[in-house]
C-alpha cells in the first residue's frame, strides 16, 4: 500500500486558476512536439528541451501480457528481459560459433523441462544427467559471451536509467544519455529490433522466477493484488499476472518467446519518443537512417475474450503472514469513454491529499484506517478496466468495519452532488500536475510514448484537461450511481495467517 | 486515465540563468558522430567530450543567520523551495524514540498559532500546492511547491509552519496511533525486517540504530514536541534552497520578511558521535513465512571526508553498484539466475560510511547465495580488479555525472547539502577529477576496507527450507520479531 508514503514524500503539485471553462494552455506541448511516421509505420515524437545537454529515449511497443494466451503467461515480460542479452553483433565474440552451442543448449533444456514436467513419474537419474549436460554446455557457451554488453556500452557512454517495463498493455525500453549520443542509441536499438539473440535464456528465466517470488509470493500486497485481479476478471486476460503464473513461467519455451517477438515487435507497432537538448532534424535523420529499412508487417488483430457483465459481488480471502488489508474494485469503461475522465475526478475527490474524503473521514476523523488509496484504470487501459480502492484498517478496527465505512462515503457520493469548490480543487490539481510534468526529459518522453501507444494520440495529455474541465457534479453523480454498485464489485481481503 | 507512479522527478528546465559561473549557451557542443566514419560496432563509437558548465545557485546569508541558495529558472511558472534543518532522531532521548519523526509529522498536520490544520490543508490543496516536513535520523527536511502566482501565500504558510507550529493535541494523538499501527505492521515485509535489523546491529548502541516501540511512542507528549522544535528550529540552524520563476532580489526580500521575527539563539548544534568502528562477525536470522530469503551483509565503511572515499566508491561500483556489469550481479543474477535483486551499496556520510550487500533468493539457494557473496568479496579483496574494469567504471561514473545538473532544483539542493555536510565548496566541481585520479593501486589498497570475515549477516526467511543450515557460516543468533 503506497498510502502512507504519499504524505511523506514530496510531490510537486501545482495549479493554474482558470476563469473560463475553455482552456488555452500557455505551456502547451502542441506545436512543440514534432511528429513523424517513417515509411514502415514507425511513429517518432521529438521534443527539444534545453536545460542540460542530455536526452531521454522511450521506445514503446503496443504489446503486453494481455496479448498472451493461456499457458504462456509471463512471455511478454520474459521477452523484455531477454532483449537486454544482446544481438548478433552485441554481446558475442563470434555469433556463428555461438549459435551452434545455443541450439544444443535449447535441445537439452527442452528435454530437461519435459522430464521435470512429468512430475512424480519423472526419472531422477535422467534429470540429473540432463542438468549436468546443460551445465557443461552453458560453460562452453560462456566463452563466446560478452557479458551484458548493451548495458556496458550505455554505461560507459554516461547512460542512466537504462531499463524497461512490461504491463498488460505495452512494453517499453528507456535510457537517458548525454545529448551528443543519439547515434549510439539508434545503432544499438535498431539492432535490438532486428537481430536480437535470446542468449542465456534459461538462467534469465530463473531470474524472473526470483522476481516473481520477490514481487508477489513474498509480498502481502503483491499476493493480494494477484488474487484480486484473478477474481475481478473471470475471462479477460487482465486476470493473469503480468509476470506469469509460476507453473507457466518456470517452463516458458524459448521458441514461444521468439515467436512472440517476431509477431509484435514490428516498426508499425512502435512509438519512439525523444526529449532533450538535441537538434530535432538531425535526430530524425539519424533515426531514419537506422530504422527506416526495417520492414513493416501485419500485426495480428488479437481480440481477447471479452469480460462478461458481473452478476453479483465477488469476495475472496488471502491468508498471509502479514496484517490485514483490503482491495475493492469496480468494473468501468476505459478511454475514450467520457466516464473514464469522470473517474479521474472521483479518484481525486476520494483520495488526493489530506482534504480528500477518504483521508479526512477514515483516517482523520473516524480513525479506522491507517491508509486509503484509490486508482482509476487498473490493471490497464487498452480494455475496460477497474476503479480500485486499497485500504488497511487500524487495529483494533477490522477490515469489515473499514469496508462499511468506505461504502458509507460512496453512498454519500451517490446522494449529494459534489460542491463546486471541491470539484474546482481537483481540476486545479490535475492541471497543475500537467504543468509539473513538463519539467523532466524522461518523464515527458515516458508520457508521450505511453499515450501515443495506449490512447492512440499523445495529445491525450492535454485534451484530457479540456474534457475534465467540462465535468459537472451531475456527471459524477451519474457515474457513481452507474458503476460503484454492489453487484459490480470484487472485494479481496488479506487475513493474518497464524504462526505455525 | 492517469498513470500513477510514485516517481519523484527533480528535473526542471532553465532557459535564462542570471547566476552562473560560466556562460551556458556558449559552452555547448552537441557533436554528432560523423556519418562517413561511423564505426562498425557500438563499442567502438567515440564521442567528443561534452563541454557543459552547469548553472550554479548563489549563496546568500540573511540577516537572521539563515543561509539561502537561490537560482532563477523561468521555464515554468513555479516555485520550488526546500530546506534542510540540523536536527534528527539521533538527538532524541532513548526512551522517546520516534519523537523526531513525530515532531516533523505534526509540524505539518497540527496547524500553527494562527491557522487550524484544516485551514492549512484547504488553502494549500485548493491551489494544488504542497508543504511537507520530515525529520530523519541525521537531518530534517521541509519543502514547498506552488505556482508562481501563489508565491506569497505559499511562503507565508511555509514560514508559519517552520516558526510557529501549533502541535494540535488531537493531531498528535492521531500521529501516535498511526505510528503504533506502523510498528504493528513493520514485520509484514521480509525486506523491511532485514534492513531494520541490519541497521540495529550495525549501529549497536549508537542512537542511529534506535527503533521506536509502542512504549516509546506512548511516552511522548505535546510538551516534548514543543521542546524538540524549540531546540532545533532557528534561522541559523536552517538552510533554504530556492529555484523557480522569480527575480532574485525580490525573492530574497520575501524570504527575509517572512522569517524576520524568527529569533537567533546562537546555539550551535553539535554533531552526534559517529558509531564506533568495531568489526565482529555475526550471523543473524529471523523467521518469515515466505518462499524467498532476504540477505543483507555488511559493515561500517569509509566516511565521505576520507581521502579514500573516491577509490572506495569506484571499487564498490565494480563490486555491486553498477548494475548488470557489477561482479555480484553478473555472477549471482546473470550467470546463475539465483536472484533478481542483488548488488551492493556504499554510502559515505560525513563521519562514517556504510557498506552492504543485498540479495533476495529462493529458500533452497540461500546458503549457496551467501557463499557466493563471501567468495566474490574475498576474491576482489585478494586479487583486486582488472585494468579494463577500472577504466570502464571511471568512464561510466564520469560520463553520467552531467545528470546531476538536469534541474535548477537539484542544483541548489546539492549545493545546500554540500554546505550542510561541511564539504569543500568545490566538491562537485572536483568530483569528476577525483574519480579520474583513482588508480589501479588505489583500488588494491582500499580493498582493505572490505571485511567479509568480520561482517554482519542478516537473513530473513524460512530456514527449514534452506539448502544448508546457516550455522555453517558461524554461530547463529536468532532474532525474535515483536510487533511492539
Amino acid at each position: 500500500m503506497k498510502g502512507i508514503k504519499k504524505y511523506i514524500v514530496v510531490f510537486f503539485i501545482l495549479f493554474v486558476f482558470l476563469l473560463t471553462a475553455s482552456v488555452t494552455w500557455a505551456l502547451s506541448l502542441k506545436g512543440r512536439v514534432e511528429e513523424h511516421t517513417l515509411k514502415n509505420g514507425m511513429k517518432i515524437l521529438i521534443l527539444k528541451r534545453q536545460y542540460s545537454p542530455t536526452v531521454s529515449f522511450f521506445m514503446s511497443f503496443k504489446v503486453g501480457s494481455a496479448d498472451e494466451y493461456s499457458g504462456i503467461s509471463g512471455t511478454a515480460h520474459l521477452l523484455e528481459h531477454m532483449l537486454f542479452k544482446g544481438t548478433k553483433m552485441l554481446g558475442t565474440r563470434d555469433y556463428l560459433k555461438e549459435k551452434k552451442i545455443l541450439d544444443e543448449i535449447d535441445q537439452v533444456a527442452l528435454r530437461l523441462d519435459n522430464e521435470i514436467l512429468k512430475g512424480k513419474k519423472a526419472d531422477e537419474a535422467k534429470i540429473n544427467k540432463l542438468k549436468a549436460e546443460l551445465g557443461r554446455l552453458q560453460k562452453r557457451h560462456k566463452r563466446y559471451v560478452v557479458k551484458d554488453e548493451i548495458d556496458s556500452i550505455y554505461s560507459k557512454n554516461g547512460g542512466v536509467g537504462l531499463n524497461a517495463s512490461t504491463s498488460y498493455d505495452i512494453t517499453r525500453y528507456m535510457v537517458s544519455l548525454p545529448s551528443n549520443r543519439v547515434d549510439l542509441w539508434a545503432k544499438i536499438e535498431s539492432d535490438r529490433m532486428l537481430n536480437p539473440v535470446l542468449r542465456e535464456f534459461y538462467s534469465e528465466r530463473d531470474v524472473v522466477t526470483e522476481e516473481r517470488r520477490q514481487r508477489i509470493d513474498s509480498s502481502p500486497d503483491g499476493k493480494l493484488y494477484e488474487n484480486f485481479m484473478a477474481a475481478a476478471f473471470i475471462a479477460h486476460p487482465y486476470r493473469r499476472p503480468i509476470i506469469g503464473w509460476m507453473s507457466d513461467l518456470m517452463f516458458l519455451k524459448k521458441r514461444t518467446t521468439e515467436r512472440f517477438f517476431k509477431t509484435y515487435y514490428a516498426p508499425n507497432n512502435t512509438v519512439v519518443a525523444v526529449v532533450g537538448d538535441i537538434d530535432t532534424s538531425k535526430t530524425l535523420e539519424i533515426i531514419k537512417k537506422y530504422f527506416e529499412h526495417i520492414p513493416s508487417q501485419p500485426i495480428p488483430s488479437f481480440i481477447p475474450t471479452k469480460e462478461p457483465e458481473q452478476m453479483g459481488e465477488r469476495r475472496l480471502k488471502v491468508k498471509f503472514d502479514a496484517n490485514p488489508s483490503l482491495i475493492i474494485g469496480y468494473h468501468k469503461p476505459t478511454v475514450p469513454d467520457f466516464d473514464d475522465y469522470v473517474f479521474d475526478i472521483i479518484d481525486g475527490i476520494l483520495s488526493s491529499g489530506r482534504t480528500s474524503r477518504f483521508y479526512k473521514r477514515l483516517i482523520d476523523e473516524e480513525k479506522i484506517a491507517v491508509s486509503v488509496e484509490t486508482a482509476n484504470g487498473l490493471p490497464g487501459a487498452r480494455y475496460p478496466n477497474l476503479f480500485a480502492i486499497f485500504a488497511a484498517p487500524r487495529h483494533p478496527h477490522t477490515t469489515t468495519e473499514l469496508e462499511q465505512a468506505i461504502y458509507r462515503e460512496i453512498e454519500r457520493l451517490k446522494r449529494e452532488p459534489v460542491n463546486e469548490r471541491e470539484l474546482r480543487k481537483i481540476k486545479n490539481q490535475l492541471q497543475v500536475g500537467f504543468i509539473r510534468a513538463l519539467n523532466s526529459n524522461s518523464g515527458l518522453a515516458s508520457k508521450l510514448s505511453y499515450y501515443q501507444t495506449v490512447a492512440g494520440d499523445w495529445r491525450y495529455i492535454e485534451d484530457q484537461l479540456d474534457v475534465i474541465e467540462r465535468i459537472t457534479p451531475q456527471d459524477i453523480l451519474k457515474a457513481v450511481r452507474k458503476y460503484l454498485a454492489e453487484d459490480n464489485r470484487t472485494v479481496a481481503e488479506l487475513v493474518k495467517k497464524e504462526k505455525e | 486515465m492517469i498513470v500513477k507512479r510514485a516517481i519523484i522527478s527533480l528535473y526542471l528546465i532553465i532557459i535564462a540563468v542570471t547566476v552562473c559561473l560560466c556562460v551556458v549557451a556558449a559552452g555547448r557542443l552537441a557533436s554528432f558522430a560523423e556519418d562517413a566514419n561511423t564505426p562498425q560496432h557500438p563499442r567502438d563509437m567515440i564521442f567528443k567530450p561534452l563541454v557543459f558548465s552547469p548553472p550554479k545557485g548563489e549563496r546568500v546569508l540573511l540577516n537572521n543567520g539563515m543561509v539561502l541558495y537561490i537560482l532563477e529558472d523561468h521555464e515554468l511558472p513555479v516555485l520550488n523551495l526546500s530546506a534542510v534543518i540540523r536536527t534528527g532522531s539521533v538527538y532524541e532521548p532513548a526512551d522517546k524514540a520516534g519523537l523526531a519523526e513525530l515532531t516533523g509529522g505534526v509540524m505539518r498536520t497540527g496547524g500553527t498559532r494562527s491557522m487550524t490544520p484544516d485551514e492549512i490543508n484547504d488553502q494549500l490543496e485548493y491551489i494544488a500546492g504542497a508543504v511537507e516536513i520530515g525529520i530523519g535520523s541525521e537531518s530534517g527536511s521541509a519543502s514547498l511547491s506552488v505556482m508562481k502566482k501563489d508565491t506569497d501565500i505559499g511562503i507565508k504558510i511555509f514560514a508559519d509552519i517552520m516558526m510557529n507550529p501549533g502541535f494540535d493535541q488531537e493531531k498528535l494523538d492521531l500521529a501516535k496511533k498511526q505510528e503504533i499501527e506502523a510498528i504493528r505492521r513493520r514485520n509484514d515485509n521480509p525486506d523491511s525486517i532485514a534492513f531494520r535489523e541490519f541497521r540495529r546491529l550495525l549501529y549497536k548502541d549508537n542512537p542511529r540504530g534506535r527503533v521506536s516501540t509502542v512504549k516509546s511512542i506512548n511516552a511522548i507528549t505535546r510538551k516534548d514536541l514543543i521542546e524538540f522544535h524549540n531546540r532545533f528550529f532557528h534561522p541559523e540552524n536552517v538552510m533554504l534552497a530556492i529555484s523557480g520563476d522569480f527575480q532574485r532580489d525580490e525573492m530574497v526580500k520575501k524570504v527575509e520578511k517572512a522569517f524576520q521575527n524568527w529569533e537567533k539563539t546562537g546555539v550551535k548544534i553539535p554533531r552526534e558521535l559517529p558509531p564506533s568502528y568495531s568489526f565482529e562477525k555475526s550471523i543473524n536470522y529471523a523467521f518469515k513465512d515466505v518462499p524467498q530469503s532476504t540477505i543483507v551483509l555488511g559493515h561500517l565503511s569509509v566516511r565521505k571526508t576520507h581521502p579514500d572515499y573516491f577509490p572506495f566508491k569506484v571499487l564498490n561500483f565494480i563490486l555491486g553498484e553498477s548494475g548488470f556489469n557489477s561482479r555480484l550481479t553478473s555472477e549471482i543474477r546473470s550467470n546463475r539466475g539465483l536472484a533478481y535483486s542483488v548488488g551492493s551499496i556504499y554510502r559515505g556520510d560525513v563521519e562514517y560510511g556504510v557498506f552492504a550487500v543485498i540479495c533476495q533468493t529462493k529458500s533452497v539457494t540461500t546458503s549457496k547465495a551467501i557463499s557466493l557473496i563471501y567468495n566474490i568479496i574475498k576474491d576482489l579483496k585478494k586479487n583486486g580488479v582488472t585494468e579494463k574494469e577500472l577504466q570502464w567504471a571511471k568512464e561510466s561514473i564520469i560520463n553520467k555525472f552531467i545528470f546531476s545538473f538536469t534541474s535548477s532544483a537539484s542544483i541548489v539542493n546539492q549545493q545546500m547539502s554540500i554546505d550542510y555536510d561541511n564539504l569543500p565548496e568545490d566538491f562537485l566541481e572536483k568530483y569528476q577529477e577525483n574519480i579520474s585520479r583513482v588508480t589501479f593501486e588505489d583500488i588494491k589498497r582500499v580493498a582493505k576496507y572490505l571485511y567479509p570475515d568480520s561482517s554482519i549477516l542478516v537473513v530473513v526467511g524460512k530456514s527449514k527450507d534452506f539448502d544448508r543450515p546457516l550455522s555453517e557460516f558461524g554461530k547463529v543468533h536468532e532474532i525474535e520479531l515483536k510487533d511492539e
